[in-house]
């Protein structure tokens, strides 16, 4: 495996891409082989992992996970739209914030799909099974041995972060998936994000995992000025909470996983 | 070097290289940043002296305690690299994506924020609040300061310091309530 040490932190240059679309002039770096990259104070920023999901699994995962079909409501940052009020019936708006009926019309124009799979968090601050799993547990049961896969390489790869999450995720079992490090899988169909952070992660890796057939589509770190050209069987470990990150554009359908551990465990103080 | 214990596991001998790797990618990284920083303040001394003074002072003050010319030159060159990076890449991060997902993505919520703004209606203006006399028992001196003060150019922001802070004592004794907080 290369290890690239990245001696730039374009930290403050950065500051204002938030909710903006990642542009190819952003990009210095592509990254498409097995890569650790290294900040300059000596922490891991990511890890590009090639050719490590057999494709049966991966192929697999893309037929039970492509079915996702709610719209990015929730997510104005990631689809590169202000968090708007809510407008009511009566044209009267709403308390409720996010992404408005014009834009989730392009988006739905565009294919755009998201989904969540495992346990996430509701307004009363408590994680529960999510409605996807509910309505389709095979999801989540279908894809058990890719899921292990993932969690096996973090712990290769990423020892010390690894076991800093088990220890989090450990106290609250009942929302793990299996034994892994992971209580939710995100499903991002055919949506281009804008530059957003993950800021409902637990602090650590999160995983992400490329599907389907395209071409572009890839996932930007300005901060870093780094692309990773990633493709269906690859993994990249990357702080998604901390890192602001977005998508160049893609043709084709694509899928992308994102397993992470939800931030809300670690605030858990109940039975 | 510390012999490798036979009972270290693999795993802890892995994490101690890698703790070790970042010991030395951060001392690399912070050497290049020293140079760079030590390369803007030679830059910035040699434009306040001037070419020929800056020589002479680098041969009299720098160079006997161990710099080199040749090493000054690098960092120099090296810290101008970085001031025109960081400029390319402030141009750079000006763009965001323009392709037609994006464009569609951008009208789509301008019109939006146009639906937003028009459901809000115009902002009400602020009530006017009416002027409001306080007994205040002040001193001739004083009082010739306070008309001073109503007089010049400042009296709207020094107005606005006193509202506060009699808002705040009033919030303090229990008079008023803190409308930021029940909101």
């Amino acid at each position: 495996m290369k290890t690239k040490l990245l001696k730039y932190d374009y930290r403050k240059e950065t500051r204002d891409l938030q909710g903006r679309f990642p542009h190819p002039s952003h990009v210095r770096w592509t990254i498409q082989e097995d890569t650790k990259l290294i900040g300059p104070d000596g922490a891991i920023i990511a890890i590009l992992l090639c050719n490590v999901i057999p494709p049966n699994l991966h192929k697999l995962a893309y037929e039970l996970w492509r079915s996702v079909d709610s719209l990015p409501s929730n997510r104005a940052t990631a689809v590169g739209s202000p968090s708007l009020p809510k407008l009511k019936r009566d044209g009267s708006l709403s308390k409720r914030q996010g992404v408005l009926r014009n834009t989730l019309k392009a988006l739905k124009a565009q294919g755009a799909a998201q989904g969540a799979i495992g346990y996430l968090g509701s307004s009363d601050q408590r994680l529960h099974k999510t409605p996807l799993t509910r309505k389709h547990s095979e999801m989540l049961t279908g894809n058990k041995q890719l899921i292990l896969l993932v969690d096996e390489l973090y712990k290769k790869h990423l020892s010390t972060f690894y076991a800093n999450q088990k220890a989090v995720i450990e106290k609250t079992p009942q929302w793990q998936l299996w034994q892994t490090v992971f209580s939710t899988i995100y499903i991002a169909k055919n949506f281009r994000t804008a530059y957003h952070r993950d800021g409902r992660n637990l602090p650590g890796m999160s995983a992400l995992m490329p599907m389907g057939k395209f071409t572009g589509g890839e996932l930007v770190l300005p901060r870093w000025r780094i692309a990773f050209a990633f493709k269906p069987g690859d993994l990249l470990f990357f702080d998604s909470r901390q890192h602001l990150h977005g998508n160049l554009p893609f043709t084709g359908e694509r899928l992308s996983a994102i397993y992470y551990c939800a931030g809300l465990i670690a605030k858990w103080r109940g039975k | 070097m510390k012999r490798t214990d036979e009972s270290t596991t693999p795993a802890t001998l892995d994490d101690q290289i890698a703790k070790l790797d970042a010991q030395i990618f951060e001392s690399l990284a912070g050497r290049r940043k020293a140079s760079i920083d030590a390369g803007l303040a030679l830059i910035e001394q040699r434009k306040l002296l001037g070419h020929g003074k800056w020589l002479a002072h680098f041969k009299e003050v720098l160079a006997p305690n161990g710099l080199k010319l040749r090493t000054a030159q690098r960092w120099m060159k090296r810290a101008r690299k970085a001031k025109s990076d960081l400029r390319n890449v402030s141009v750079a991060h000006s763009e965001s994506g323009t392709d037609s997902g994006a464009q569609a993505i951008k009208n789509a919520a301008t019109q939006d924020e146009a639906s937003v703004r028009a459901a809000a209606g115009p902002k009400e203006p602020r009530k006017a609040a009416r002027p409001y006399s306080l007994p205040l028992h002040l001193t001739e001196e004083e009082q010739e300061a306070m008309d001073a003060l109503q007089k010049s150019a400042v009296w709207s922001q020094a107005e606005k310091k006193v509202v506060r802070l009699l808002r705040n004592f009033c919030i303090e004794q229990g008079v008023m309530k803190n409308a930021r907080r029940n909101s």
